[in-house]
């Protein structure tokens, strides 16, 4: 799948491996690509390029979920330690699923 | 005078204050309700009683001289589920759950279960399902997956204790069933016949939801056959799902036995001994007079009242692990024993408590002050309990009401009953996305905030002040039938049988819905739909014009007292 449904930019310390991981459990699609900056900055420019309007920033201490709609305030949180788990709930809010909150 | 009517119901305690003076209506100045503290007519009663006073007199700044109460008939009321009593029993015969939100593969495989450290051995020649501890690595299992196939062993399945079927399957064999999430992996006993399925997405299991193949699959018997129907309904509905057979043991055999057994035998107001039909309708209140069996022995009886779960016609799935459950909501009311509770209030006011009048006379006065009425000849309570059809005659109660409607509510959407209570009175969307509702009428809404993550995708209640999760895989259309027909299932059908138990009411007449129950609107819709042929009035009481259907046995106390002329 070519399009970027769910965009992920993730600065240096992020880690990719978990959130491709938990993406690719929920059978959800996500662009990741690698960029400099801090984690909610990063998810606002992600979102905006996301085709379903979901975007992820992660740096090197905390992964943010924004929606394009609201993007004035995380929807998803999640420090870098539980990025498999964050990974999951992003890939949910994504495939319209229900979430296991709080992180596990 | 200023005096208290009190009445006790099986789930609700009400109390109406007023000032009476010779010759003059009635001055109400305070109407309040709270759960009742102990079984209907019994002592602890008192407790629920004094709450009631005590913030009657903190508003008042006086507390009340006098207790008026109804002639007491004390009953019990309790809820047996059938369905809950066999899995218990199944838990001695085999391990049957659904697993995996997220599995792995499609198909059914079984095999021997061995722990993924035995596929470092040499090849068996049977085929296995190995156990994943949540330890291992998703590349590291799919790794020795592959190397044991490579090896030689026949792998069927697979049973992961983490969130990685789909991770380990990508890795491995994408067609093989492989399901996750099994979080007591380490409890399976290995070397046992294990049996996995994962059906397409949006399907459910039919292999294991079969009780002829699911018992070929774990090597039952024929005398076994009553675990496997009972593993079977407890896997149907579910895209995945594994069943164990568990090894026999010493207490096995006296298990397989007493389920066998398990049946509730209803003894007749003749003494004839007949088994529950849980599909037959129950009898008229007054016939049967005991129960022996899975529910325990009650004697006493003055009327037994049961339904099955209501089935979502148009959610399939969902219908057959509903079936297949077996649940089976049971209401008992029995003659209850009259332990002091008279005693007990009158020692809360100066002047005591009096009995002024008989429970139905109190009712039929309290649903006449409803604005519009003149009299109310037939006043239906639908309380918590019980069903009480009150007239001139007298009182009959049914068993069931709009606790065991909880029940059934909670049975339906795997809740606890203070959930359930507030699900059956509340309207319901499912939240689509994080700005859009869909609601029971099939319409939808948009949010100006984004619902909050625990709600996503979920059937949730409205109720006002937010979402509130039902964490109930249905849709909002399939739960507003289930919950109406819930409530036709037991207070429609009880309102018929109090109905018929009296001779029937004359057409033309009106009837007044009193109690907890008639407060929800669409009781008051199920039960006039219900009594539509008989060609009556069926009106919602709203007591003293201003209290709805709530206090009308309270207040008619009080205003039996005051007829009475302070006698």
């Amino acid at each position: 799948m070519s399009a970027d449904l769910v965009v992920a930019l993730l600065a240096d310390g992020a880690p990719a491996s978990a959130l491709a991981a938990g993406f690719e459990e929920e059978g959800v699609p996500l662009s990741v690509r690698r960029e400099p900056g801090e984690a909610g900055a990063l998810a606002r420019d992600a979102a905006a390029q996301a085709v379903l309007g979901l975007g992820i920033g992660g740096d090197e201490t905390r992964l943010v979920l924004v929606l394009a709609a609201a993007p004035g305030r995380p929807y998803l949180e999640a420090p870098v330690t539980r990025g498999r788990s964050f990974a999951k709930a992003a890939a949910r809010v994504a495939a319209r699923r229900p979430l296991r909150l709080p992180y596990e | 005078m200023l005096v208290a009517g009190v009445d006790v119901g099986n789930s609700t305690t009400e109390i109406a204050v007023a000032r009476t003076e010779p010759g003059r209506e009635p001055e109400w100045l305070y109407v309040a309700r709270r759960p009742t503290t102990g079984t209907k007519g019994s002592e602890a009663c008192a407790g629920g009683v004094a709450e009631l006073f005590a913030a009657a007199e903190r508003r008042l700044g006086e507390r009340a001289h006098l207790a008026l109460l109804a002639e007491l008939h004390p009953v019990e009321t309790g809820l047996v589920e059938l369905g809950r009593l066999e899995e218990l029993m199944l838990e001695q015969t085999a391990i049957a759950r659904p697993a995996s939100e997220t599995p792995s593969g499609t198909g059914v495989g079984a095999g021997t279960l061995v722990a993924v450290d035995e596929l470092d051995g040499p090849a068996r020649a049977e085929p296995v399902v190995p156990v994943i501890a949540a330890q291992i690595d998703y590349e590291a299992a799919a790794g020795r997956l592959r190397d044991a196939r490579a090896g030689g062993w026949n792998v069927s399945a697979a049973i992961v204790e983490a969130d990685d079927a789909v991770l380990i399957g990508n890795r491995f064999d994408r067609s093989l069933p492989i399901v996750d999430e099994v979080a007591d992996v380490a409890s399976l006993p290995l070397g046992a016949r294990a049996a996995v399925e994962v059906a397409e997405a949006g399907a459910s299991v039919e292999e294991l939801s079969d009780p002829l193949r699911l018992g070929v699959l774990l090597g039952f018997g024929p005398e076994e056959a009553r675990a496997a129907r009972t593993a079977a309904r407890g896997l149907a509905g579910h895209r995945a799902a594994l069943a164990v057979r568990v090894p026999r043991s010493a207490g096995r055999d006296a298990t397989v036995a007493a389920a066998a057994e398990l049946s509730i035998v209803l003894v007749g107001s003749d003494g004839a001994e007949e088994a529950l039909d849980e599909h037959a309708a129950p009898p008229p209140p007054g016939a049967v007079a005991a129960i022996r069996g899975s529910a325990g022995d009650r004697n006493g009886l003055l009327d037994v009242y049961w339904h099955t779960l209501p089935v979502p016609a148009d959610d399939p799935g969902f219908a057959r692990r509903l079936i297949r459950r077996r649940a089976v909501a049971l209401a008992l009311l029995a003659r209850g024993e009259s332990s002091g509770l008279v005693e007990a209030i009158g020692r809360l006011c100066p002047g005591g408590a009096r009995v002024v009048a008989r429970e139905s006379d109190a009712a039929v006065l309290g649903a006449s002050t409803t604005p519009g009425s003149g009299r109310a000849p037939f006043v239906l309570d639908l309380g918590g309990g019980t069903v009480d059809l009150h007239r001139a005659e007298g009182a009959v109660s049914t068993a069931g009401a709009g606790d065991l409607v909880t029940r059934i509510c909670a049975g339906l959407l795997g809740s606890d009953s203070a959930l359930a209570e507030r699900a059956k009175r509340r309207r319901s969307a499912r939240v689509e996305t994080p700005f859009v509702l869909h609601h029971e009428d099939g319409s939808r809404s948009f949010l100006g905030e984004p619902a909050p993550p625990e709600a996503l995708a979920q059937l949730c209640l409205v109720d006002g002040r937010g979402l509130v999760p039902l964490l109930a895989p249905l849709a909002p259309e399939v739960w507003r039938g289930l919950r109406r027909a819930a409530k036709h299932d037991v207070l429609a059908r009880n309102v018929r049988r109090a109905v018929e138990a009296v001779g029937g009411v004359p057409a033309g007449e009106l009837v007044t819905l009193v109690g907890g129950s008639a407060s929800d609107g669409e009781v008051v819709d199920v039960v006039a739909a219900e009594l539509a042929d008989l060609d009556l009035a069926v009106a919602r009481g709203n007591v003293l014009g201003r209290h709805g259907p709530r206090a009308a046995v309270a207040v008619g106390l009080v205003l039996a007292f005051a007829a009475m002329g302070d006698r």
